[in-house]
Formats: C-alpha cells, sequence, structure tokens
C-alpha cells in the first residue's frame, strides 16, 4: 500500500484474469509461487462476505 | 510507527463481530479501496458495491481489528462532520442527503452499515462506543479529492434508537431529524419494508421491546407502525438545542433554507441551482423526475394502516409537530445528558 506505482498497477487491472497474471508475477519475483486457485478462492470469500454483511453475526 | 501502511483511498465497509464484542480486539473491519472516487450514489452500499466489482477489491478486500480505525484517524483524522441528519424513513431524508451531495466540496455518508451497526452495538461499553463512533467517522470523512470543505451524516432511520451515544461522542454537531405524515410512510414500508421493519433482520437495537414469538404474530402494519413510532418517540424525547426538526413538507425549500443554516451552510447561486436540480429528480432513482406520491398513498390507506398509523405513530408524530411549530426543541429532560457534555450548537 506505501508503493504508489505498484498500487496503481494493481487498481488498474481490469479483469481478474490480469490482476492475478499480474500479482503471480509479482510474487516470483519475490520467490514465492502463488497458485490461481488460491486467489480464486480469497475472491469468492470476499464476495460471500460482502453479500452476507446483513446477516446476524 | 515502523510497519504501519497508509489507509488513503481506503474505506471501512463493514463492521465484524467476533465472540461477544464487548472489549476491544473482538471487533473487526473490513476495509475497500475507494481511490479518489465520491461517495455520489443515494447509499453508502451502492457507492461500495460498485467498487467491490472492481478485480483489485475482488482479491484485496482485506479484514482488520478494528484498532487499525483508531491508528488511522491517529495519522490522518477525517473532517468534522457540519451536520447529522435521522429520520422516520421514506421521509425526504434521503433527497436531502442527494442534494448535499451534488456539491463536489461535500462528502456525504448515506446510511454506512458499519457506522450504523457501530453506533447501536449497545453491547459495547458507553465510553469505548464512542472512541470507535469518532474512528469510523473520521475514517468515512476522509477528503478525497482534495477540494471538500463539508462532511455530513445520513444515519439509517433506526439509529435514532443510539442518539444519545451518538450526541455523547459527537456533542456540538448540529443535527436533524426529518419525518412525513404516518400513514404515507406505513403505506411505503408495506409497498416495500425496508429492513427494519422485517422482525429479527436488526437485532443489535430492538426497536420493539416484545418477545419474538409476540413480534411474529403481529401484523405487518402492526410491526412497521410500532418500529416507526419509537423512532418518532426516541427523537421526540432527545431533542436537544442541536437538534432541529424537519417536515417532509417543507422540502425541498427547507435544504437551502432552514436545514441550511442550521448546519451552517451558505450557498452560491450556482450551488443553489444545482440543489435545485436535484430537486427535480427522485431521489433514489435519480434518473425518473420526481412526482409527488402523497395522494397515491393516501388511496391505499386501508381500515387496518390508518389504525395502526392512529394508535403506534400518530402520537408521536403530532408531539414531533407541537415542537416544531412551536420552536421548542429543546426537551425539558435533555439535562439529564446535555448537563455533562457542552453542546456549542
Amino acid at each position: 500500500m506505501e508503493d504508489s506505482g505498484l498500487m496503481r498497477a494493481l487498481t488498474s487491472a481490469e479483469s481478474d484474469a490480469e490482476l492475478f497474471a499480474l500479482v503471480i508475477a509479482l510474487g516470483r519475483k519475490r520467490g514465492l509461487e502463488i497458485p490461481v486457485a488460491q486467489l480464486e478462492e480469497i475472491v469468492r470469500v470476499n464476495r460471500r462476505a460482502w453479500l452476507e454483511r446483513w446477516l446476524a453475526q | 510507527m515502523a510497519g504501519a501502511v497508509t489507509r488513503e483511498g481506503w474505506v471501512p465497509i463493514r463492521l465484524v463481530w467476533k465472540g461477544s464484542a464487548a472489549r476491544d480486539g473482538e471487533a473487526f473491519i473490513d476495509w475497500c479501496w475507494l481511490g479518489g472516487e465520491r461517495f455520489t450514489d443515494p447509499f453508502f452500499d451502492g457507492t461500495i458495491e460498485i467498487a467491490q466489482r472492481r478485480p483489485f477489491n475482488r482479491l484485496f478486500t482485506h479484514r482488520t481489528p478494528i484498532a487499525e480505525l483508531g491508528r488511522w484517524y491517529a495519522a490522518s483524522p477525517g473532517m468534522a462532520p457540519a451536520g447529522f441528519i435521522f429520520h422516520m424513513s421514506r421521509c425526504g431524508s434521503t433527497l436531502v442527503s442527494q442534494m448535499l451531495a451534488a456539491l463536489p466540496e461535500h462528502v456525504v455518508i448515506s446510511e454506512a452499515g458499519p457506522l450504523d451497526r457501530l453506533a447501536r452495538a449497545e453491547r459495547i461499553p458507553e465510553a469505548v462506543r464512542a472512541e470507535w463512533l469518532r474512528w469510523m467517522v473520521s475514517a468515512l470523512g476522509q477528503k478525497r479529492s482534495g477540494r471538500e470543505t463539508r462532511y455530513f451524516v445520513k444515519f439509517d432511520g433506526p439509529t435514532v434508537l443510539a442518539l444519545p451515544s451518538i450526541r455523547r461522542a459527537f456533542p456540538s454537531v448540529p443535527w436533524i431529524f426529518l419525518y412525513r405524515n404516518p400513514e404515507e410512510v406505513l403505506i411505503s414500508h408495506l409497498r416495500q419494508p425496508a429492513p427494519a421493519m422485517c422482525p429479527g433482520v436488526i437485532t443489535d437495537l430492538p426497536a420493539i421491546d416484545a418477545p419474538m414469538d409476540e413480534v411474529l404474530s403481529m401484523s405487518a402494519e402492526e410491526y412497521a407502525a410500532r418500529v416507526i413510532g419509537r423512532i418518532c418517540e426516541c427523537a421526540a424525547q432527545r431533542m436537544d438545542k442541536c437538534g432541529m426538526l424537519v417536515n417532509y413538507a417543507q422540502l425541498p425549500e427547507a435544504a437551502w433554507g432552514s436545514i441550511a443554516r442550521h448546519f451552517d451552510v451558505a450557498y452560491s447561486p450556482e450551488e443553489l441551482a444545482r440543489l435545485r436540480q436535484v430537486a427535480l429528480y427522485h431521489a433514489k432513482r435519480p434518473r425518473q423526475r420526481f412526482e409527488a406520491d402523497g395522494e397515491s398513498k393516501q388511496l391505499e390507506v386501508s381500515d387496518l394502516v390508518r389504525a395502526a398509523a392512529a394508535r403506534w405513530i400518530s402520537p408521536h408524530y403530532e408531539e414531533l409537530e407541537r415542537r416544531r411549530q412551536t420552536g421548542r426543541s429543546v426537551s425539558q429532560n435533555s439535562g439529564q445528558d446535555g448537563g455533562r457534555h457542552s453542546m456549542t450548537c
């Protein structure tokens, strides 16, 4: 979040595929192998949390 | 503050409780990236729903302990609110907030779920809740374009039940309470109920003190009327010198008249023209021209609606009207809260 260039690149991605490719490439540069399935699961969990925002917790 | 990250462009979008939520560390915040975008939709959720569809937010929406709000408050205090808007629901409050949002100098937060839930969270100790409320209001009231000079917050209808707590957290912020003919409000909820009119949906601060089996045996008319009546009763009881009552019949002129004066706002002729333009359209469906619907609602008033409104809402509505017309905003018992906190409205 402190890296404005990185934030600009990430926030301007226009599709999940474009964003995932960018994240995976950035991870590789740092020696991390990030599976696409893991990113898809995060997206699914985040979407569900937002849709269920009014449910009693 | 080593390791701290900036929250610039991020907005708290959801308050999540873990456990009893009685202590710090048990409440969490979900964050969404909004960048420099303004809140211009009729409701907070509308702006966030669009933002949440962006690929970045689909992946990078994340959760932090509520203490992160406090850290952001210390690092970047948001604008001080210029006015709070409370209402009985379906009474022109969205029109008022949309007129305010028409000016780029204004930040207008309209019924933000995390703020309303926090305000109504009675189970949190008062002092902690007041602090968290200041953090949340600050996070929502950040400048985004740099042009903003004023900040307004419209709360969800039932949140007026938490008015004393909000007033204690923000003792010098002027506020208004909007209301409308009880039968017309009731008809609107029978056509399309708000969550608060459905038993069991809003459970953090119940409007009706009755067992659930009794609540579930009530007609839709009675339940909605009792909730609306309680909201109006609370507003009338909690009036203080920072509060002002506004009847739907006074809109839209009150937006640039008495409300503007109460919120200490003066509009230029150009700004006034923009406000008038907004008033020509439906507040919740801004592409539709506004058409007065009082008469059509009155045609739908059944005996059951008339009786429920008369029993549960009208006594409080009449008290609000009496106070408004006599200019008696300050409650006789306002000293209960007002004595301990200086209010400078």
